[in-house]
Parts: structure tokens; C-alpha cells; sequence
């Protein structure tokens, strides 16, 4: 399944933005009348994006699968109803949770960012790609593995969460200018790793 | 308007520049090409990211994401394991050694065992919400068991 998105009209699964908000309304609904189907629904939906963000944030499947596993947890505990978009709930949760993580287990879990961890991430996205496209699609997790993690945070909001410079500033806490300028510099940081992955082919 | 900065650039990307120097970006990447560029690369840069591929996940893994009630049911029982002391943990040896249900083990309820998860999150258990979490890991330890001798399948 393609991870293709042509200026946000289709998503990862194939479906329209209009598709994905009527599902998670639908879904959530549902949830919320006690229907527990609703919630694999919303997995089904939701966690292949999640996990793939997830990956960029951790070392092994297995730990971004229990990142993944730690943000559905908090989606059923809480009292979510659809106020916003639902996925982007998820990935603030994941973001923040990502970021607990760094500040509790810095010594020991290599996250994304590290040396071996760019040189570990690099060599696991090879083996996963193994049938060579005609225009070898970058790995998003690759992608933002490569990034510094405040980069990471405010080039998801921005660029597939689709979140406003104020959004942005208000989900993460900082001042809108931080918002423009970190923006700013992860391009120039996304043009470069661009570049030298097109080198390599 | 000399080549505005290219942190402007993005922000016009964005659609976030003030409608002042939004207006004076346009006029000026109309005269310059080297600005031109800039913009088009951005957005390639954000069309790398959105057009990338998502990784794979297995239907397991879908399935062990969904079963969310027997998720909390085993993180509580980690972190009570962790966290046990004194009659607590008296009353939990006692239930498993006994392996059956006892009159004097109930069941607490739903609210009960989500509050003590989710006071959990902060690695802080205080005495009373031990004691509570204790009563429901002795009942489901007994009825596990009960359920085993019985040859049936788990929730």
C-alpha cells in the first residue's frame, strides 16, 4: 500500500481527508455508546501512521509498537469525543510521550538522532525496501528519523497534521516565532537529507 | 522589496506571513528567480514528507493494539508487582496459593481499577489504591485459574 499523498487529497490508506474525519466521527461514536469494535476501528485506521511516526522516534519495531500501544491506552482512558482531529490527538499524545521518554531513559535508550541510531535506521529501512520502485519512495520514518526532535515535532504538526502556526505553538508549548523559525530550519535540514539520499542512488 | 529572508519564505509557504508581507513576497517572486527557487524548493520538501512511504504493521500487531481492556488489566498488574507491600502483599500470596475464589476476595469495580491505573502513570501508589488494586489482582488471579481448570479461553 502505497504511502502516496498528492496535496492532501488522498491519505495513506487511500482515502480523502473528508473520508477519514466521517470514519473517526462514525468510530468515535460508536466508542463512546460502549462499542468496543469501534476501537479496532479506530487502530485500523490510525496505527499504521502511528507506528510509522513512532519508528522515527525509537530504535526497534518493538519499542515503537509499545509507544503505539501506550497512546491507544491513553485514547480509551480519556474522555476524547472528536472535539479535534482525532489523529492529530494521537500524535500529540505519541509526541509527548516520545518526549517523556527522552527526558526519563536518555542514558540508556538510544533514540533517533543518535549515530548508530541514523546508522541502524538506515540499514532496517534497506532490508524493508526490498522491491526497488521506479522513483525509490523515501521511508517516512527514515525521513524523520533524520531529523533533530524538536524538527520532527513541528514538521508532523505542519506538514501531515496540517496544523496553523498558532495550533502548532499551543500544542507544543512554545512561542509562535519558535513555531516559524524551527519550520524554517527543518526544511533546510529535510533539503539536505533530500539531497544526499538522492546522491546515493 | 530587497530578497526577503528565506525564514519569510517559509513562512509565505505556510500561508503564515502577515498580509502585508505576504503581498510584497508575491510581487517580488514574480521579478526573482533565485527567491522562485527557494519557495519551489519548500515545497518539494513538504511534498517529500507528505508523499513518503508509511511503514508496514502486521494484522498481530493490529490485534494486540485492539485489545485495549486486556492491556490495562496486565500494565496494572506489572506495575503492581513493582509496588507491593506489606498486607497487599500478603492477601495477593495468600489468593494464588489457594488458587480458588474466596468469600472474602471481591471483585472491586471498573471505576476502582481505572482510577488505580491510571494513578499508576506517576509511579506513585499510596497504600489505599494498593490495597484496592491487591483485591482485583487476587479475584482475577482466582478466576484465571478457574478458568484454566475449566479449559477456557482467555478474554
Amino acid at each position: 500500500m502505497s504511502g502516496k499523498k498528492s496535496e492532501g487529497q488522498r491519505n495513506s490508506l487511500g482515502k480523502t481527508w473528508m473520508d477519514e474525519e466521517l470514519s473517526d466521527t462514525e468510530l468515535l461514536q460508536r466508542l463512546a455508546k460502549g462499542d468496543k469494535s469501534a476501537f479496532r476501528g479506530i487502530v485500523q485506521l490510525h496505527g499504521r501512521y502511528l507506528f510509522t511516526i513512532a519508528r522515527s522516534l525509537t530504535t526497534s519495531d518493538v519499542d515503537a509498537e509499545d509507544v503505539v500501544q501506550e497512546v491507544f491506552l491513553a485514547l480509551y482512558r480519556s474522555k476524547f469525543r472528536g472535539e479535534s482531529k482525532l489523529r492529530t490527538f494521537l500524535v500529540s499524545i505519541l509526541m509527548r510521550q516520545a518526549a517523556l521518554v527522552r527526558r526519563k531513559h536518555k542514558p540508556w535508550m538510544r533514540l533517533a538522532g543518535s549515530e548508530e541510531a541514523m546508522a541502524e535506521a538506515e540499514s532496517s529501512a534497506a532490508v524493508r525496501s526490498e522491491s526497488p520502485a521506479i522513483d525509490a519512495k523515501i521511508d517516512l520514518a527514515e525521513l524523520l528519523g533524520k531529523l533533530s526532535p524538536e524538527h520532527r515535532e513541528v514538521v508532523i504538526l505542519r506538514e501531515l497534521e496540517g496544523l496553523s502556526y498558532d495550533e502548532i505553538a499551543k500544542t507544543l508549548s512554545i512561542a509562535k516565532g519558535t513555531v516559524e523559525s524551527r519550520l524554517y530550519r527543518a526544511r533546510e535540514s529535510l533539503q539536505q537529507i533530500a539531497r544526499r539520499s538522492g546522491e546515493q542512488e | 522589496m530587497n530578497c526577503p529572508s528565506d525564514q519569510l519564505l517559509s513562512a509565505f509557504h505556510d500561508g503564515e506571513a502577515s498580509p502585508e508581507d505576504a503581498a510584497s513576497v508575491r510581487a517580488h517572486l514574480a521579478d526573482c528567480a533565485s527567491c522562485a527557487d527557494v519557495v519551489e524548493a519548500m515545497r518539494k520538501s513538504s511534498q517529500l514528507v507528505q508523499q513518503a512511504e508509511l511503514l508496514p504493521v502486521s494484522e498481530a500487531m493490529i490485534n494486540r493494539w485492539s485489545s485495549v481492556t486486556r492491556a490495562v488489566q496486565d500494565r496494572s498488574i506489572r506495575r503492581l508487582a513493582a509496588s507491593l507491600t506489606g498486607i497487599a502483599a500478603s492477601v495477593l500470596i495468600a489468593a494464588s496459593l489457594l488458587k480458588q475464589p474466596s468469600a472474602e476476595i471481591s471483585t472491586p469495580q471498573l471505576g476502582e481499577i481505572e482510577q488505580w491505573a491510571f494513578a499508576g502513570e506517576d509511579d506513585s501508589i499510596d497504600s489505599s489504591s494498593s490495597h484496592i488494586a491487591a483485591k482485583w489482582m487476587a479475584a482475577d488471579l482466582s478466576m484465571r485459574s478457574s478458568r484454566e481448570d475449566q479449559g477456557g479461553a482467555q478474554p
